[in-house]
């Protein structure tokens, strides 16, 4: 009697909310653990300025939380951390829906509706992240948002979420250009509605924060100089410790420069297929991105079942399995081996952060091989014909 | 025509001579450098504070020594014997006595301030006691020991020296007219290569090892547990042992006294930027002081410099032509002698005695002479030189 | 770019890629050959290993006199008497009257008593003049890890504390341990002492525990024990000043147990001797005896335990007094933690050792001939075009969590439980699934599934312990190696190899077997009891990894060799395939 969809879609909320009910201490422990925790996204600081609000501190003059004001005062809102469990598992829930209703705007696509829903239930990287209470799982409800009504054209709401993804944790602001794509004869009025919910919801975070604009440089700032030089699964913070004082602002222009680099061409090439485009952007923006954490990777791979006419292109799927696999695994060894028994160094975590960003680029450079050589046979899979020696 | 040319140029040369060397200093000066901390390198605090205890003793007052030390062996925790600094097995000579200044110490020493020491470019706020208050008579023993390679100097186990830096800020003493002559003397391993880029005249080092050689240390004290002395310094200060105030050993005496068998590295000698022979400089000239200041007033000094002059010319000729010069200038000094004030230069604001002050007005005033001296032969050089074209 | 070009043309003339892929089984095997060989026969050789030398050079070792000799000769000898005296008396007592003598000359004293009523008495000497932040250790425990009365090591630790005492060069505090063994009750001190305990001295550098049993005056050598638990080795310069120290005092230095006939040798054998036994206490580092130097692992403090052997020999007590006070003068000159030297390496003797960089490929090599054999199930076989997402693979993963599930009770119920023998018992009787369950039929792509899954999940085990415990991967890996040639029990021939095979690379039979025949301590079930106890006293991991790690990779493959279907490798449809692939 229910559909395969509605099953999915229970039994993501379902699951979430039975892990963190049956294991209350996995959220604090994968709060702790860096793979899933950074500065701007964690739990802990998270609580921290919902205390702080109630007890009407100034939220952001401790260089402690570096939520955005309208989630710190959501989370106040809620009281007992049975109701975020839950508010964190319906999140999970509506990008698993999400998802299913994506496929469904694909009236050619020979995967069942319910498949990429299924698939990000039983995603493990995406479980925990959503178990250990991060807040990028609603930057992902705003990007699912966004991409589920621009394919529907739905222009207002898909403008209103990139504000919202863009307001929560700063680089997915970068996705309105292949929002573009999706929505060409209607970019004016995309940006427009863009700005104006933006300057809405900063104006209105102004409001809350006691009228005061020092919430930007907490939040903003942060991710994007790099203020809190804490290890974590990207590529930056390694370099930080190596550099002379006088590069440093050098430095933190390229790396934000690097982030945006390769949007626009993403966008400008992929023009005719601009759902592609905005999944290439996302992955781009993963893996160039300040503070990212394994949930976002896993987000990224909930995206890759869509693409089902390209599967017989891929060529690294193995490696890329494999070293996602290896990273998981040795990332919190390395880590522990690092800080908890001093017998490694920085460089053994570094070296896995290293790995993690190659799977996640093994993954981006199959997508675009991919769909350049589907391009090259104009549309129809030709599996036979190797262009190459591999 | 072409005699009157050669007795310009040779007028002029000679006239010269006396501007660059001037064998008369009249204050020496100190700069005791030990640049590695901690407890295994107490032979370097040793090793200055020898050295220290040297030119303390041979007159140098302690106004005139600027200590250096990185660390403070003496009343460090591991010290058996604590207060006390020694450079033998045999504990006869506590170096650290009742009278030790040290006036940089700890982390005070440090590649900037050791650089602005030497070319005096501090804030208005600084003791004078720290500053290198030197001027162009004086003579400056330098003595710098610790870790080092090729090139380089490690400061404080933090930063390092370059030898082009103390070269560079040679120069600037150069300019500034901040030494009469500078014998450097360096302990470390590699040490040759500290005083290779050297370029400033007037300048004779000395290092204890070349390039690709370590400078060694010479016993360990058992009670103690560490090494007590390096053997360059060793054997330097078992040479320096036989010096006293009135000694007329030279320097090169104690360059001699330096073998391979005992030193075992090789002791490297520059002697290119310096214009007298070491074998007649005393050593006291560097590690004592000067003893005999005559008071003088200008008209003696005039006649000293007219017989010096007298008896070295040879010819006729020039001779007439000297002496009509020197008149000449000796009216206009004579002349200018109300606005003495005027020589006496900016930086020098320290209390001298009146005589010292007056030797240095003269020695100005030499120098003006001995200019004017020049120019006057220049100029006739190029009036030849134009009455030959015509 | 244009080599790489290149390079990939020539291997696909060369068709070596399919070639490659045909051979797998092979070069898995050739794999974990390299891999056996390179630690024991390439690292032994000339030229291999270095020698070893005293990285940081604030240590100087032996540089200062060492004073405890014959002065103190009979003050030794005096507290000797009087703690052979103790021995009669209970516990409680005897930390009391050792607790006034300590306090005699200024130590401040206090007892812990852990979960188990065990006492420890701990005594802490202040440096007078240092800042009091940091530590070093000297340890005795009652009861060594043979059982032994310390007499000698408790005495020795009294007289060096009052010898100490009149030393003013420390700057770090010393603290002395006196715990009941050397075992689960020193290690809760350690625990207690970085969580709850109230007289502390500060962040603890190093720990020396002597242990010098009887009351003999005499001994003939030292043996030194560094491995510690989980496959954490102390800095390789306290090693390498404690095998110094001893060796400038005129002792001989026995690593790892070698006998002291054996000592003198120096060609390959003996090298690959000290390696493989060294290898051996690292893996099995909490079920053998415990020594003493284990019960730091995890705090980082560089452990070391010192042990005097021998009845009679040219070396008096205060010999082996001199080696503890000359590590601790040497450790007493650091300012900052020990960084300088390697954490990861193997000894080969006292002076030669090789670094991490060396003796890794030896398990990698291991670990990825687990990869290609599982590949070898995934490719060369006439499934292996099936989708990703096709029944047979969502079964094996299936199979894999229930694999895990099994193990994990049969993990928590043994260390509740202690019936080690069912255990081996039941894993005899499970090894023969092929013979005993001839009529149940799984289907051949299912099974070949199941064995790829196992063997990439005891793959990323490999992987996971490769730096953090070298030993443990090393001998997992080998032991666990004949699971890759189970192959599907098509003959009877074949039925009763995969029934031998399975015996083999059964967990808990293969390290019955392996501990019956390298070591004498840890005979038959004594392995099994010696593994929990170190999981329960010690927190020691070896239990869980070998039963989570180790026990469903087994279980999916003796599963897997149940089925009966052929093996065969290529097709006809993959000949069609090379030869197309061939053509273009």
């Amino acid at each position: 009697m229910f559909s395969r969809e509605l099953q999915v879609v229970v039994a993501c909320l379902g699951s979430r909310f039975g892990v963190s009910l049956v294991f209350p201490l996995l959220q604090q422990q994968l709060d702790k653990s860096v793979e899933f925790s950074t500065p701007v996204t964690s739990y802990r600081s998270l609580e921290e300025g919902v205390f702080l609000l109630r007890n009407d501190f100034p939220v952001y003059s401790g260089g402690v939380v570096h939520h955005a004001p309208l989630l710190v005062v959501l989370m106040s809102a809620l009281g007992n951390s049975a109701l975020t469990s839950l508010l964190y598992a319906c999140a999970d829930a509506l990008i698993a829906y999400q998802l299913i209703a994506m496929t469904r705007c694909f009236p050619k696509s020979k995967i069942p509706a319910w498949v990429p829903g299924a698939l990000y239930v039983i995603n493990p990287l995406v479980l925990l992240s959503s178990v250990s209470k991060s807040s990028v799982v609603f930057t992902n409800l705003a990007i699912t948002t966004a991409l589920l009504s621009a394919m529907q054209k739905r222009t207002l709401v898909a403008a209103a979420a990139i504000a919202m993804a863009g307001y929560l944790s700063l680089y997915p602001l970068l996705l309105l250009v292949p929002i573009f794509s999706l929505l060409p004869q209607e970019k004016l009025k995309v940006t427009f509605i863009c700005l104006i919910v933006l300057s809405g919801l900063l104006l209105s975070s102004y409001k809350i924060n006691n009228d005061d604009w020092n919430y930007l440089f907490s939040t903003y700032g942060v991710i994007s100089t790099f203020s809190k030089i804490i290890p974590n699964l990207g590529l930056w913070w390694y370099f930080f410790v190596e550099l002379f004082e006088m590069f440093i602002p050098f430095f933190k222009a390229v790396f934000n420069l690097f982030v945006v680099s390769c949007i626009i061409p993403f966008s400008l090439r992929f023009h005719d297929q601009p759902f592609y485009a905005f999944v290439l952007c996302l992955g781009w923006i993963t893996l160039t991105k300040s503070y990212p954490t394994l949930g976002d990777g896993g987000f990224l791979l909930s995206f890759v079942p869509f693409f089902q006419p390209l599967y017989g292109y891929f060529r690294y799927s193995v490696i890329s399995t494999l070293l996602f696999i290896h990273v998981i695994v040795l990332s919190p060894i390395f880590y522990h081996l690092w800080v908890d028994l001093g017998s490694g160094n920085s460089n053994f975590f570094y070296a896995i952060s290293l790995v993690y960003a190659l799977a996640v680029s093994t993954v981006l450079v199959d997508l675009v091989w991919a769909m350049l050589r589907i391009e090259y046979d104009n549309g129809t899979p030709n599996l036979n014909l190797k262009l190459t020696s591999i | 025509m072409r005699i009157f040319w050669l007795i310009s140029v040779l007028g002029a040369v000679l006239s010269l001579r006396g501007v660059f060397a001037n064998d008369t200093h009249t204050n020496n000066w100190a700069v005791l450098v030990c640049t590695s901390r901690f407890w295994f390198n107490y032979r370097h605090m040793a090793n200055v504070l020898s050295m220290y205890r040297t030119v303390k003793r041979l007159g140098i007052p302690d106004s005139q020594i600027i200590l250096m030390l990185s660390d403070d062996v003496a009343c460090n925790s591991r010290n058996l014997f604590p207060g006390s600094v020694f450079n033998n097995a045999d504990r006869a000579i506590d170096l650290y006595g009742a009278s030790v200044e040290v006036d940089y110490k700890g982390y005070e020493v440090t590649v900037e301030n050791f650089i602005r020491l030497l070319t005096d470019r501090w804030s208005k706020d600084q003791p004078k006691s720290k500053r290198l208050l030197t001027d162009e008579n004086s003579n400056i023993f330098i003595y710098m020991t610790g870790h080092g390679g090729e090139d380089f100097l490690k400061f404080q186990d933090a930063e390092e020296i370059s030898s082009y830096d103390i070269a560079d800020a040679f120069a600037q003493m150069h300019e500034k007219k901040r030494y009469n002559e500078i014998f450097f003397m360096i302990d470390t391993c590699q040490a040759n290569t500290m005083y290779s880029k050297f370029y400033s005249p007037n300048v004779l080092a000395v290092g204890s090892s070349r390039l690709d050689e370590s400078s060694y240390s010479h016993h360990s004290d058992v009670e103690i547990g560490v090494a007590v002395i390096d053997r360059f310094t060793y054997y330097t200060l078992e040479f320096m042992e036989s010096i006293e105030k009135n000694s007329t050993l030279t320097l090169q005496d104690l360059f001699d006294s330096y073998t391979f068998d005992k030193v075992h590295s090789h002791v490297g000698v520059r002697t290119d930027l310096y214009e007298r022979d070491p074998s007649k400089v005393l050593v006291t000239d560097f590690f004592g002081s000067v003893q005999n200041i005559v008071l003088d007033d200008i008209d003696q000094a005039d006649n000293a410099y007219e017989d010096s002059q007298e008896s070295q010319e040879s010819s006729d000729l020039p001779d007439h032509i000297l002496q009509l010069a020197i008149e000449k200038s000796r009216d206009e000094v004579t002349s200018k002698k109300n606005e003495s004030k005027v020589h006496i230069r900016k930086a020098t604001l320290v209390d001298y005695e009146d005589s010292i002050a007056e030797m240095s007005k003269v020695s100005h005033h030499k120098m003006l002479l001995e200019v004017r001296v020049f120019l006057i032969f220049m100029g006739l050089l190029i009036v030849y030189y134009y009455s030959r074209k015509r | 770019m244009a080599l790489i070009e290149k390079l990939q043309r020539r291997i696909i003339d060369l068709g070596l890629l399919p070639r490659l892929i045909a051979s797998l089984p092979r070069l898995s095997l050739v794999c974990a050959m390299v891999g056996i060989c390179w630690l024991t026969v390439f690292i032994p050789m000339e030229g291999q290993y270095r020698r070893t030398y005293i990285s940081e050079n604030a240590l100087m070792p032996s540089q200062a006199y060492s004073y405890f000799r014959e002065t103190e000769w009979n003050i030794l000898r005096g507290y000797r008497t009087q703690v052979q005296l103790l021995q009669s008396v209970g516990p409680h007592q005897r930390n009391e009257e050792i607790s006034a003598w300590l306090q005699e000359f200024g130590v401040k004293t206090a007892t812990f008593v852990n979960e188990e009523g065990k006492e420890t008495l701990y005594g802490i000497l202040n440096a007078p003049r240092g800042d009091g932040t940091e530590a070093m250790v000297l340890a005795a425990p009652w009861f060594n890890g043979d059982d032994e009365a310390n007499i000698g090591g408790t005495a020795l630790t009294i007289s060096l504390a009052r010898f100490f005492n009149r030393w003013p060069v420390w700057s770090k505090n010393i603290i002395l341990v006196f715990s009941e063994d050397a075992n689960a009750t020193l290690r809760s001190w350690v625990e207690a002492y970085h969580t709850s305990l109230d007289l502390t001295g500060g962040s603890i550098e190093s720990a020396v525990v002597l242990d010098y049993p009887g009351a003999n005056d005499f001994f003939k050598y030292v043996e030194i024990y560094y491995a510690g638990l989980n496959g954490e080795l102390p800095n390789l310069d306290m090693v390498n000043i404690a095998v110094h120290i001893t060796e400038h005092e005129g002792m001989k230095v026995s690593l790892n147990g070698i006998p002291e006939e054996q000592l003198d040798q120096d060609d390959f054998y003996s090298k690959l001797k000290t390696l493989m036994r060294g290898v051996k206490f690292m893996a099995l580092a909490g079920a053998r005896k415990v020594y003493g130097n284990e019960a730091f692992s995890g705090w980082r403090i560089q452990s070391i335990t010192l042990r005097a052997r021998g009845e009679e020999g040219p070396f008096d007590i205060t010999t082996f007094g001199r080696i503890p006070e000359a590590i601790f003068r040497s450790v007493n000159n650091l300012l900052e933690k020990f960084h300088q030297s390697f954490f990861f390496y193997l000894l080969l003797a006292p002076r030669y050792f090789v670094s991490i960089a060396t003796y890794l490929p030896a398990a990698i090599a291991l670990s990825v001939s687990f990869t290609l054999a599982s590949l070898n199930n995934l490719l060369n076989n006439s499934y292996s075009s099936a989708s990703l997402l096709s029944l047979y693979n969502i079964w094996g993963l299936l199979a894999l969590s229930v694999a895990l599930a099994i193990s994990y009770i049969i993990a928590q119920l043994l260390a509740y439980a202690q019936h080690p023998q069912l255990l081996v018992l039941s894993s005899f009787v499970v090894s023969f699934i092929p013979i005993l369950l001839k009529n149940v039929k799984i289907m051949a792509p299912f099974a070949y599934r199941c064995r790829a899954f196992a063997y990439l999940y005891l793959s990323i085990i490999l992987t996971s312990l490769l730096v953090v415990n070298f030993a443990l991967a090393f001998s997992i890996g080998t032991l666990a190696f004949p699971m890759t040639l189970v192959k599907n029990s098509v003959t009877s021939k074949l039925r009763l190899k995969n029934c031998l095979l399975l015996l083999l690379s059964n967990p808990f039979i293969s390290i019955w077997i392996f501990g019956n025949l390298v070591d004498d301590q840890l005979g038959g079930i004594q392995m099994f009891y010696g593994f929990i106890s170190a999981w329960k006293n010690l927190g020691c991991w070896t239990w869980f990894i070998i039963c989570i790690g180790w026990l469903p990779a087994w279980l999916l493959v003796a599963y897997s060799s149940i089925a009966t279907s052929s093996i065969s490798i290529v097709d006809e449809s993959q000949i069609e395939a090379v030869k197309h692939k061939k053509t273009l």
